[in-house]
């Protein structure tokens, strides 16, 4: 059963092709690593799907819709969340708050003009939850801004959660963390992906990362796919040894 | 409640039970004056919302304010004297006007969103300005009405300086409430989380327009009510309060109060008014001492009054 299927994605910013025809499909439930070099579109592939760019050509179906050029938002409610390369939070919002926006999405109740949810209410239960999970209750009311970079990166992928997706794509949820951090990080995808049943699509250049966790590996380069299997395959393609993995690993 | 926010509700009300009993004792210039600053403050809180919650800065809000002015004035001349028509058109012909304007202004961003908002006001101008039939062109429409009050038998006349000063003291304390509660509602939480942050608004499912707009066209009803107390209050609806000067007020009023506090752009306006009042009549000219004043702000205060007052007691006000 397909969860995210791409057909021929082409992205296209004047001159420059980022994406050349780009067709993929994760399972529903699959954790699946995009790999490449710098500039190998992967980013720019996930700008794509959660509808940051529309694509030059080509379809994305999300769960059997298709979801082609539709506007973020109305991806998001499709069941698509994802975190970004660079800590993409609201910074001068608590803990608390940067949650409460996407729980109160969920809900639909973000146009309630007049009250804030209370202590009792099944929307701040949501949020305590999903801050439990990626294990920030104890600053749940510091402003986020203020937060160490490995407690950003965990609120950001927090936001993510928040609405109970079906997909969520992580773009770099590694990056820039010292080695403690990376490990909490990488231990609470495992978990996420144990407990909800999500399916994850996740850029990482972290490579132990990505052979530890993946069900399968795609290899990007310059736009193009150039393999895609078992992580165990993929470690062994010639191609990819040659564009990014290197001989040594 | 702790001891602050209980000290803090205290003064509110204090604050309020003071400006009850003003006109007791105020000379009547000083009680025109409070009255203006009360209008002012409305005002400045219209532009305030916008602006401090949701992040967009508007160059325009005059356009409105001018809209309240003028529908009240032709309704006060050619329909009723009392307030209920001549309000609610300035309050729903303004909506209308602020949801297609508003509409076509936030669709581009931010930076965009300061120059259409002035450009729109600009036409606004123009179009009072040129249709003399309707609008008395420039010299605008003089002797504007203060209305009266009528529920069932019994009726207030507001022409007396007192009596409408205690009419926008109602509305200003009601309206202050109101945006309150939706400055404190989810919806307020949403719009700053798109002041923050638009895009990841966006990923998260909000459509960012969508309530910058709704915050755009209650910004616009708060400056077209306070457009139309203006007009009663000075007997007067003319071009110049649609100009980009006038725009500016507010957005000067809320910058010396403190962007980020509630009580703000009050007292921002109240600080205006004063030295604008007191600086004519010592100098003449004021707007080099504006200058002054904006440089000081900017340079020492950059959270306006009340946030350097919020620094130093640690107190939200």
């Amino acid at each position: 059963m397909s969860m995210l299927r791409s057909e021929g994605i082409r992205k296209d910013f004047s001159k420059f092709t980022a994406l050349a025809g780009i067709s993929l499909e994760v399972r529903k439930g699959e954790i699946r690593s995009i790999i490449g070099p710098n500039g190998a579109g992967k980013t720019t592939f996930f700008n794509v799907v959660t509808g940051k760019f529309k694509p030059t050509e080509g379809k994305i179906y999300f769960d059997g819709k298709d979801i082609t050029g539709k506007p973020s938002y109305e991806i998001a409610r499709y069941g698509i969340a994802r975190t970004f390369q660079i800590v993409n939070i609201f910074l001068n919002l608590t803990v608390l708050e940067n949650i409460m926006i996407p729980v109160l999405n969920k809900y639909k109740k973000n146009r309630d003009f007049f009250s804030a949810p209370g202590i009792q209410d099944d929307i701040m239960k949501d949020c305590l939850q999903v801050i439990k999970g990626v294990g920030l209750e104890k600053d749940a009311h510091s402003i986020a801004g203020n937060l160490s970079h490995g407690d950003k990166k965990k609120l950001d992928i927090g936001i993510g959660l928040a609405r109970n997706p079906k997909m969520l794509l992580l773009d770099e949820p590694t990056g820039g963390l010292n080695p403690q951090d990376n490990r909490a990080i990488l231990s609470l995808i495992k978990t996420i992906a144990e407990k909800e049943k999500l399916t994850i699509v996740l850029v990482e250049h972290d490579m132990h990362a990505v052979f530890s966790i993946s069900d399968n590996i795609t290899v990007f380069h310059q736009g193009r796919i150039i393999a895609e299997g078992k992580p165990e395959d993929v470690r062994q393609n010639r191609l990819v040894i040659e564009a990014y993995l290197g001989e040594e690993f | 409640m702790n001891q602050k926010n209980r000290s803090v509700l205290f003064l509110t009300i204090f604050v309020i039970i003071l400006l009850c009993v003003f006109p007791i004792f105020l000379p009547s210039f000083a009680l025109y004056l409070l009255n203006e600053m009360l209008i002012y403050g409305l005002f400045s809180y219209g532009f305030y919302f916008l602006f401090s919650h949701a992040g967009y800065l508007s160059f325009g809000q005059a356009a409105y304010f001018a809209l309240g002015a003028y529908s009240v004035a032709l309704m006060y001349k050619h329909v009723s004297l009392a307030i209920w028509l001549p309000f609610l058109t300035a309050i729903i012909g303004t909506a209308i006007v602020a949801v297609i304007l508003g509409f076509l202004s936030v669709k581009l961003g931010r930076l965009y969103f300061a120059f259409l908002t002035m450009a729109f006001a600009q036409m606004i101008y123009a179009i009072v300005f040129r249709w003399r039939s309707f609008t008395g062109g420039d010299d605008g429409i003089p002797g504007v009405s203060r209305g009266f009050i009528d529920i069932s038998f019994m009726r207030f006349n507001l022409e007396s300086p007192q009596h409408f000063y205690y009419f926008t003291l109602v509305i200003f304390v009601v309206l202050l409430f109101v945006l309150r509660k939706l400055v404190e509602s989810s919806f307020g939480l949403t719009l700053r989380s798109i002041r923050d942050n638009a895009e990841r608004a966006s990923f998260t499912g909000v459509n960012p327009q969508r309530y910058v707009l709704i915050a755009f066209v209650i910004s616009a009803v708060y400056c077209a009510i306070s457009g139309a107390l203006h007009a009663s209050l000075t007997k007067m609806a003319y071009p110049e309060l649609s100009y980009w000067s006038t725009s500016a007020e507010p957005i000067i009023m809320t910058l010396i109060g403190g962007v980020y506090t509630f009580s703000g752009p009050f007292i921002g306006a109240v600080v205006y008014i004063f030295l604008k009042t007191y600086l004519m009549t010592i100098i003449g000219n004021w707007i080099l001492f504006l200058g002054l004043i904006l440089l000081i702000m900017v340079l020492f205060f950059r959270s306006g009054v009340m946030g350097f007052i919020e620094q130093k007691w640690g107190v939200k006000l």
